[in-house]
């Protein structure tokens, strides 16, 4: 195998002092594993862990990895330590979910950063014994199943190889380096195979802590012949961090569909794969979802199916690594339609006799419609409305649309018309309805049962028209006559361009 | 420490032992009178019983023991001896103060290169010792399963019940069943991810190795199984997407596309290492939890029928040793090299 030095680890740290990210709070990085990340098997140094709780009476040299750890963030993250001495790769699989549970809040993915797994050094004597029913196939498979558990929180992972041990004790005496390092080739493939990175541990030829040979740190870095004392530590984070430094936040993704209008039933989201995202954040109409760079194929990045309404919708993404986010790309905007309006809008009112001279169109929406048109024809069926492109967004709501058109109307008989249109298209046009202006002759009320609808019950506006003083701007007094019930009224609504009518709502029957 | 660790000899010293340094593993025997029970804590193994006799076995460097029977009264235990040329089977036996080492099937002469014989499961039937089957290859990813016959003064021609398959077999456990055959159980890779398999010897031979459960994407790993009067129980491992979670089934002989059920539990905990404690009122299926981190019990019938639940005290720290005497399961913490305190188990209602 290649004598490389790749790492990206435990750090994510220094970089978080000088680039932005975009998450409010702290930060939080979980270190996760056994007893070499819990940094107590080491009595020479009880007192190494990663979050640096444990430093304060303790030669701050000696746990300077911890100290960068939490120093260099700035206050701005933290990294708790959740390692278990003698645990192996299943039970961490097992309790993975409940740490997170513990440090990931549901409602905001972004919270947690990433998990930096260092786990499998247990499963290695039991691979080597046959005890207990471990391979290295099954340790590679938790720990791949772990990044499947973490990515359903939005929680990135970074890999790491287990520590080669020391060589006071023979580094071949039980073929334990030839195992150890047949787990840490797997684990570094699925690193690349899962696009994570990868924290080669176990060699560093460069500075010495082991050489080609015998593949082992050298004595110094171990308080005993597995864990790393504090100068372990401290190198283990210098190459954590030296990596970071190395890598860089995520550019602004660039949308690329869906744009415009679509006609699928789903929308797929896409846009080109970004070489240093591992996360990509998908916010549509405000919402967000998480996806790991697994989403990404040949340059591109997918993300359907999206099931969303009919209608005018927008989106962006941004993308994440281990350092933070990358800019949100520009918001996009698109329009979901299935078909052209199947069915023509069916008008409400007016539909009877009113008096004033500019209605209040009323009518049914409509599926699939992004705008209404309708017209009004005089007696003669000259059009003297035309309105269009009414968009539904604007005046429609919990089923009816409705919209007051300005042209001021003569006393006569009308008929109207309306229809639905989206950009596929333009839907069929209603029946005609009927509607007549009355003149406004100063006298009392129409009878209410002359303008409600038959049978008369329900809900009926009453018109009126009469004389208008500020004395009597109101209150006016709708009283049920004959064998009519009132059962509810609005308050009295004075009419824009009616000024001697009034008009009100009123709940009645028989 | 580092003084006392700069005069352990240089091959005594396990890494993954001392990475566990403080931790205690225990192997139970799961048909036992006398509680046997194997305690390995930091470089020592013992074997202790449920009255708390214990006795620390002259093990030799590179030699570890996993699996225990009772055997009339004594104990029988196999595990792997491991030395600079490979592992190799290890079988010993003894009493509450008695130790010797027993006799292993030949090595195949075929096996070329790294010698690798693995992991020896003591088949016992009728109180004694009747087969012994083991993992053997020429590396950990290429083991087929093996097996021997003991008829009380030699072993058989090994013969293979698995062939190497495309990827590791591991984590195999046996059983003797009431009707005399023998029953094994493993894990192995299919290339996608761990099956828990199985087969069965009959008068003709074993049966072909087949999937327990059928075939799925996730991980089925770690069996283990018990005889019971009627067949057989088996506990493993399964990944559900977020959590392992303990899986259950019966075998009875008979059909052989029917021979295991599966068995629902009402309470699926996350947990790993399943291991089983029976006598002839009751079976304890023994988990290890981990959320809450802890231990539970489940009490069966020896059909499978879920009984009851509890969980340890949330201070044990070591897997409780289950006390095979008593009306209903009640258990005992190993804890500084002797059984110290009684486990408090509390009784949780099923949902």
């Amino acid at each position: 195998m290649e004598r490389r030095l790749v790492l990206d680890t435990l750090g994510i740290l220094l970089l978080l002092l000088a680039l932005p990210h975009a998450s409010g709070g702290d930060d939080l990085y979980i270190a996760f594993g056994d007893s070499i990340t819990r940094s107590t098997g080491g009595p020479a140094n009880p007192h190494l862990v990663f979050d640096g709780g444990a430093c304060s009476d303790s030669n701050l040299s000696e746990c300077a990895c911890a100290r960068r750890l939490t120093d260099d963030l700035a206050g701005d993250a933290l990294v708790v330590n959740e390692g278990i001495g003698a645990e192996r790769t299943d039970a961490g699989l097992a309790r993975l979910d409940s740490v997170l549970d513990t440090h990931c809040s549901d409602g905001d993915p972004g919270e947690c950063i990433a998990l930096l797994l260092m786990e499998g050094t247990n499963n290695v004597t039991q691979i080597l014994k046959g005890k207990g029913g471990y391979s290295i196939e099954s340790t590679i498979q938790d720990l791949e199943s772990m990044i499947d558990v973490a990515a359903m929180r939005g929680v990135d992972v970074l890999l790491s190889a287990i520590p080669q041990r020391a060589e006071w004790n023979g580094c071949d005496a039980i073929g334990h380096d030839e195992t150890t390092e047949e787990l840490n080739v797997a684990i570094e493939a699925l690193a690349a195979d899962a696009g994570r990175p990868f924290a080669d541990v176990a060699h560093d030829p460069q500075d010495g802590l082991c050489d080609d040979s015998n593949a082992c740190f050298e004595n110094h870095y171990f308080c005993d012949d597995l864990h790393l004392d504090g100068s372990g530590y401290n190198r283990l984070c210098d190459v954590f961090l030296d990596s970071i430094e190395s890598k860089a936040l995520p550019g602004a993704p660039t949308p690329t569909a869906p744009t415009g209008v679509t006609t699928m039933a789903t929308a797929d989201f896409e846009w080109p794969e970004l070489s240093r995202a591992t996360w990509y954040q998908l916010e549509v109409d405000g919402d967000s979802s998480w996806h790991d760079a697994g989403i990404c194929s040949a340059g591109t990045c997918s993300v359907a199916p999206y099931t969303l309404p009919e209608g005018n919708h927008s989106w962006r993404v941004r993308a994440r690594n281990l350092l933070g986010y990358g800019p949100w790309s520009g918001s996009v905007d698109f329009a979901l339609y299935l078909s052209v309006p199947q069915t023509a809008p069916e008008p409400l009112s007016p539909d009877a006799p009113i008096f004033e001279t500019k209605p209040l169109y009323r009518w049914q929406e409509v599926g699939s419609a992004e705008t209404y048109s309708f017209e009004v024809k005089d007696s003669s069926e000259s059009v003297v409305v035309t309105v269009t492109e009414l968009p539904a967004s604007d005046f429609c709501a919990s089923g009816s649309c409705s919209y007051r058109e300005g042209t001021t109307l003569a006393v006569d008989t009308y008929s109207w018309t309306i229809l639905a249109t989206n950009p596929l298209g333009v839907g069929p046009t209603s029946n005609a309805v009927g509607f007549e202006i009355l003149e406004c002759t100063n006298d009392s009320p129409r009878d209410v049962e002359a303008l409600l609808p038959s049978p008369v019950q329900g809900t009926a506006t009453v018109s009126w028209c009469g004389p208008l003083t500020a004395g009597a701007l109101g209150p006016y007094i709708v009283e049920a006559a004959g064998d009519l019930t009132l059962h509810s009224r609005d308050s009295v609504q004075l009419l824009d361009g009616f000024e001697a009518s009034g008009r009100l709502e009123i709940r009645v029957d028989r | 420490l580092y003084a006392s660790l700069a005069f352990w000899p240089a091959a005594a010293v396990d890494a993954s032992t001392l990475a566990t340094a403080g931790a205690t593993e225990i192997v139970q025997a799961s048909r036992s009178e006398l509680g046997w029970a194997l305690v390995e804590h930091g470089d020592e193994t013992h074997i202790t019983d449920r009255q708390g006799h214990s006795q620390t076995l002259p093990l030799r460097d590179g030699e570890s023991l996993f699996l225990l029977s009772d055997v009339a009264g004594q104990w029988i235990a196999g595990g792997t001896e491991i030395d600079a040329k490979g592992a190799d089977l290890l079988l010993v036996s003894g009493g509450r103060d008695t130790f010797q080492r027993l006799s292993v099937p030949a090595e195949a002469a075929s096996v070329e290169g790294r010698r690798q014989r693995l992991r020896a499961v003591p088949l016992v039937s009728d109180e004694r010792l009747v087969g012994l089957a083991w993992l053997e290859g020429a590396g950990h990813r290429s083991l087929a399963v093996r097996v021997s016959a003991w008829d009380g003064e030699s072993w058989s021609p090994p013969s293979t019940v698995s062939p190497p398959g495309p990827g590791s077999q591991t984590g195999l456990v046996g059983a003797v069943l009431a009707d005399g055959s023998w029953l094994l159980v493993w894990s192995a890779f299919d290339g996608e991810d761990d099956e828990v398999m199985w087969s069965l010897r009959r008068e003709n031979g074993w049966t072909q190795p087949a999937r327990v459960d059928g075939g799925n994407s996730v991980q089925d790993v770690r069996p283990n199984i018990i005889a019971t009067p009627d067949g057989a129980l088996l506990a493993w491992s399964r990944f559900d997407g977020t959590t392992y979670r303990t899986e259950l089934a019966r075998f009875r002989r008979g059909n052989r596309d029917s021979n295991w059920e599966s068995i629902d539990l009402p309470r699926p905990l996350p947990a790993v290492e399943p291991s089983w404690v029976a006598n002839d009122r009751w079976v304890a299926l023994l988990l290890k939890t981990a959320d809450p981190s802890g231990w539970a019990v489940r009490e069966l019938q020896h059909d499978g029928t879920p009984v009851r639940f509890w969980r340890a005290d949330e201070g044990v720290r070591s897997q409780p040793l289950i006390d095979p005497s008593a009306a209903r399961p009640r258990a005992w913490e190993w804890f500084d090299g002797a059984l110290r305190r009684a486990v408090e188990l509390v009784e949780e209602r099923d949902p």
